[in-house]
């Protein structure tokens, strides 16, 4: 069926403004990458906009020999995979229960589980509270406060809540336990879920800034978050100051090229993982579980 | 097959877990043995903790902010052990905050940051240094005998000093740059009034000096810190002194407005220039040659690549000359100048060993420490050049290996090693650009320190009193007074500057402003003869 003139403006009129908002996204992006790779002249002229100019990679090499960033790097890494890895493993432990209708207590356990959300300690007992237990200055002091995110955990429980009774049934028939149950029929049919929740999980330990800075004393265990911050914030601190208001501290710039491929080193892994995982958003694996 | 697949990307998933676990037990191991050894050099040292900022600029392979070579020669060399707690710098007050309220604050505390460090003492969190200095300190006793405007600066309202500084030479820090090759092509004098300046600026603006027949220039930048100096021309500085009282200073905010509303109405500046908040727009406008007349710095030798090595690129021509500020009917104002005694350091009320934090911070304060981090090992990292002072070896080695040791010079009094430290000996000669560039310095200096120009301002920004906290509100809710006054410097003819001035004193009646200027005339009352004030800064200005 061919479309209709109004279907023609219609669908071009979606596709601008998705363009529109595709282009918002890339191009500041696109921006970063041309400034990480250009001349010094040019960036500080203000020349670059979308491409290179003066085409260079000195920023990147400055970048690896004067700051520590290859350390952050497998630091961050180190963060992100262990991190995904308890947080997956802890978050379908505890959502599986909680869709078993005959797991008693289940209301009560769900009731604590989201008042976590709405109520939270603080700062400073939060840091307390790490101390005393001797995280402060390990990478558990990360993955253990926050090893369970609640919605998450809620996205996870309504998605097996889901899936239809029958699978369950036909299967204890063909005399499956509980284990089998959870590891060959609800984590295979909850893969498009399990690959969200890893991904939310994944970005939110790449991205960790906070808790870094606040529970991690030693520059050695920085993770890219902090560092890249670092570099930046140290230079729009410079520019905001003016004599009236400001300090005359002295400090070294790092260069906007040399910032700019920071923040692309930063980004680039994360935007490697998404499209592998974004194969699971869609498939339909839901489609043919029930026969009948 | 497809099982297969299954199970092999299994075992790579556990061969890269494996991995990364292996890295971070080779991590874990390396540490220890790594501070052990600094350690072992020095047991029998009194040990305390002091905090560090870390900026993320330490090179990999020089270790970390908090061991490295220089921590190691400082432990060394000092008579007590510091362990530095790494405070990254941008969100310092933060991270302090929550080291004080959870009992774990370093011994020895560094921070820029005036307000900061008033509040630790309105906490009680500081110690009162007085008996310290006299009886554990030598070098830092000196300084404060031979500079009393440090005692002057870190006594409290109860009479007690509580905060360790360094003292510098006055220095022009911002620099009112002008084009003077186009002025000599349009044949224009140096601007001496602001009627003048915004004539040379209509000009720059309007009669092609680049010459490429298009009118693309901007007579002058209005974002940033050449905002910031226009201000200052008018003395619009907030507090000043009217018949020996400090007061809001309305009418020199309503005046500088109204020249920037000139400006702008006359097209000479950036249209856009709201939307430039740190100036960096205007920075490049002015390295790639489109602005007359901007501020730049000439304090640190980074500035030459800042503010004029790009521009001589861009515009091989470009002439630069630094130029006194424009008088107005306030007077004649010098532009930013540096804090010459600057407060940085405090001593926890909590140090288990004061005595030992003292001898710390006097070591500091010494000469041989403040020569070592400054230019580094002599004949490695520096040797002496023709002016006698040490320069770096090799530029590339000496950025690697020792310039960003900065912040442990918090307590180097830089003008014990002048002339060698500033800026006029650290820029080479031979270098054709940065030749110029200390032209510029030395026309800078001139034109900022003399005795023709007063500093608008009563003091430095960091000798400001603190606000107590209810009043801090009040200061954040009149803040927007700044929007509506540049909400009249663009609003064209629909909304002047007389109705800006009436809806910001609107605002100020309304937040509760009198209550700022009960607290500045009154402290201004009580301490205008013992508060650092501009006269003090005066006195540091180089014979």
């Amino acid at each position: 069926m061919k479309p209709s003139f109004g279907e023609k403006i219609y669908l071009l009129a979606v596709y601008l403004v998705l363009a529109v908002a595709g282009l918002l996204c890339l191009l500041p992006l696109v921006h970063i990458a041309s400034v990480s790779s250009s001349s010094l002249q040019a960036v500080a002229s203000g020349h670059v906009t979308f491409y290179p100019i003066g085409f260079s990679l000195d920023a990147y090499k400055q970048l690896i020999e004067g700051t520590p960033i290859m350390r952050s790097f497998l630091n961050s890494v180190q963060i992100t995979v262990f991190g995904v890895i308890f947080s997956m493993l802890f978050t379908i432990l505890a959502a599986y229960p909680l869709t078993r209708s005959y797991f008693i207590g289940r209301r009560t356990y769900t009731f604590g589980i989201v008042f976590t959300m709405l109520f939270g300690g603080g700062l400073i007992p939060t840091y307390l509270t790490i101390r005393s237990l001797e995280l402060i200055n390990t990478y558990w002091s990360l993955w253990l406060p926050g090893l369970v995110s609640v919605f998450n955990l809620l996205v996870l429980r309504t998605f097996m809540e889901n899936i239809p009774t029958e699978v369950d049934e036909a299967s204890r028939i063909d005399g499956c336990g509980e284990w089998r149950y959870l590891l060959r029929i609800v984590l295979p049919l909850s893969t498009p879920v399990l690959a969200t929740l890893a991904l939310f999980y994944g970005v939110g330990y790449w991205n960790a800034f906070f808790n870094v800075l606040m529970f991690i004393n030693e520059p050695a265990k920085f993770n890219l978050a902090v560092l890249v911050q670092q570099m930046i914030q140290s230079q729009t601190m410079l520019s905001q100051m003016n004599a009236a208001s400001g300090s005359s501290e002295q400090i070294m710039l790092t260069p906007e090229m040399v910032n700019a491929a920071a923040i692309i080193i930063m980004v680039l892994p994360m935007m490697a993982v998404y499209p592998f995982l974004q194969r699971h958003f869609v498939k339909g694996v839901m489609i043919g579980a029930v026969k009948g | 097959m497809n099982k297969w697949t299954e199970k092999s990307k299994l075992v790579a998933a556990c061969l890269l877990g494996g991995t990364v676990l292996l890295a971070a037990c080779s991590n874990g191991g390396q540490e220890p043995s790594g501070g052990t050894s600094s350690e072992s050099a020095s047991t029998s040292k009194p040990k305390i903790t002091v905090s560090i900022y870390d900026r993320g600029n330490v090179p990999q392979e020089m270790g970390t902010i908090d061991n490295n070579r220089w921590t190691q020669w400082l432990n060394e060399h000092g008579t007590v052990e510091a362990q530095y707690v790494p405070i990254p710098r941008g969100e310092s007050v933060q991270k302090l905050n929550l080291l004080f309220a959870s009992g774990d604050a370093p011994d020895v505390v560094t921070d820029f940051a005036t307000s900061f460090r008033n509040q630790l003492y309105q906490q009680k969190q500081i110690l009162a240094i007085d008996d310290l200095i006299e009886e554990h300190s030598v070098h830092y006793k000196q300084l404060l005998e031979k500079y009393p405007e440090l005692r002057k600066a870190a006594t409290k309202p109860d009479g007690s000093m509580y905060e360790f500084g360094r003292v510098q030479q006055l220095v022009g820090f911002q620099a009112l740059f002008i084009r003077k090759d186009w002025l000599d092509k349009l044949n224009l004098e140096v601007p001496e009034t602001v009627d003048e300046l915004f004539e040379v600026a209509k000009a720059f603006a309007e009669q092609d000096p680049d010459g490429n027949g298009q009118r693309d220039t901007f007579g002058i930048a209005l974002s940033g810190e050449t905002g910031a100096v226009i201000n200052t021309m008018f003395r619009d500085v907030d507090w000043v002194l009217e018949d020996g009282k400090l007061v809001r200073g309305w009418e020199q905010q309503n005046k500088a407005s109204e020249f920037k509303k000139k400006l702008y109405d006359a097209g000479l500046v950036d249209k856009d220039f709201l939307a430039d908040n740190n100036g960096q727009k205007a920075q490049q406008d002015w390295n790639s040659g489109k602005i007359g007349i901007f501020v730049g710095r000439t304090v640190d030798p980074v500035n030459v690549s800042q503010y004029y090595e790009s521009l001589k690129h861009n515009a091989p021509d470009a002439e630069v000359i630094a130029i006194k500020l424009p008088s107005s009917e306030y007077g004649r104002f010098a532009a930013g100048v540096n804090n010459p005694v600057q407060m940085t350091t405090v001593i926890n009320r909590q140090a288990k060993n004061p005595e030992a934090a003292m001898q710390y911070i006097d070591f500091m304060a010494s000469k041989e420490a403040g020569e070592m981090l400054r230019y580094g090992a002599d004949g490695t990292d520096s040797v002496k050049g023709e002016n006698g002072c040490p320069r770096p070896k090799d530029a590339a080695q000496f950025s690697k290996e020792v310039s960003w040791n900065l912040d442990f010079q918090l307590l180097m009094s830089q003008i014990e090693l002048e002339p060698c430290a500033g800026i006029l000996s650290q820029l080479d000669p031979e270098k054709p650009l940065e030749a110029e560039f200390l032209e510029l310095v030395k026309q800078n200096n001139e034109a900022n320190l003399g005795a023709d120009v007063e500093y608008a301002s009563i003091t430095h920004g960091e000798h400001m009193p603190t606000l107590p906290d209810d009043l801090g509100v009040v200061q954040t809710n009149v803040s927007k007074i700044d929007d509506i006054y540049n909400k009249a410097i663009v609003g064209g003819t629909s909304f002047t500057v007389e109705q800006a001035y009436a809806e910001a004193q609107d605002l100020w009646n309304r937040s509760g402003g009198e209550q700022l200027e009960t607290f500045y005339a009154q402290w201004y009352e009580e301490n205008k003869d013992t508060a650092f004030l501009a006269k003090d800064m005066w006195k540091f200005v180089k014979e």
